[in-house]
């Protein structure tokens, strides 16, 4: 496994992952808006970006500590491409949605709180300390 | 953009209004007579439909339409109304229908609104994010 500088893990890695997870939580917001409006109409079937491969990689890659993948796969991931039918819902459940967006409005700012620590890091970094 | 879910959310809250609205037609037009089947008041629905497309544009289509029922025959022979055979027509509504819908239609509306709003909580910690 390859070696990595701290700067390297703060600035490219965990950069490019918050910048594309953000991405990826307002996608998801947009699709369960979507889902909601359509909650009545025939022949609907719910969209979301839970199922994407790029995102299944991360969460792998996370698991396994495996820093190497989680460049590669970060710097290539374009969540809005991403969506796909949910697989086991046929019908749009509001409950089912309603939790998904609770979750998905939290996990934006959870990930928006890390994005400026983040960016204080490199502010003391920068000033050295 | 993320401003594209506020015109998404806005396209379900006109679909569950409009559905407000026609079940309120439908429950002003029921208790009217007629003498004609022709003229007889027709419940309606609103249908929305699908592209079947995974572009999330909100809802892509949405028609009012007549459902095709046979009104109430309802025997009253002295009423002005009342054909040769002493019969009257009313409008083929159900009102426990009418209400069910209306209910779901109105809690479809706050889910709309809860969308918007966590749209509108995201937009402003984007700004928040960037004001730091």
């Amino acid at each position: 496994m390859k070696n990595y500088d701290m700067i390297e893990l703060i600035d490219s890695i965990a950069g490019s992952l918050l910048n594309k997870s953000l991405d990826r939580t307002t996608v998801e917001n947009r699709l369960i808006a979507n889902n909601i409006a359509n909650i009545d109409t025939e022949g609907y079937r719910p969209l979301t970006t839970e199922f994407g491969r790029s995102y299944e990689k991360i969460r792998q890659a996370l698991s396994e500590n495996d820093f190497t993948d989680l460049e590669k796969v970060s710097s290539s991931w374009k969540p809005a491409e991403e969506v796909s039918i949910h697989p086991t819902y046929h019908s749009v459940s509001l409950d089912q949605e309603m939790v998904k967006l609770a979750n998905n409005t939290l996990q934006f700012q959870s990930l928006s709180v890390a994005k400026t620590k983040l960016s204080e890091i490199l502010k003391t970094a920068i000033k050295g300390g | 953009m993320i401003t594209d879910s506020f015109a998404i959310s806005l396209d379900g809250l006109e679909y569950q209004r409009l559905t407000v609205d026609t079940v309120a037609m439908n429950i002003a037009n029921s208790t009217k007579t007629f003498s004609n089947t022709m003229d007889v008041y027709k419940p309606r629905d609103v249908v929305a439909s699908t592209n079947g497309q995974m572009d999330a544009n909100g809802i892509d289509g949405i028609t009012v339409s007549e459902r095709n029922v046979e009104p109430k025959r309802i025997y009253d022979p002295s009423h002005p109304y009342a054909n040769e055979d002493g019969y009257i027509l009313k409008p083929a509504v159900d009102s426990v229908e009418e209400i069910v819908s209306l209910m779901t239609a109105v809690r479809a509306y706050q889910a709309n609104i809860q969308a918007l709003e966590a749209s509108k909580k995201i937009i402003q910690w984007t700004i928040d994010m960037s004001a730091k």
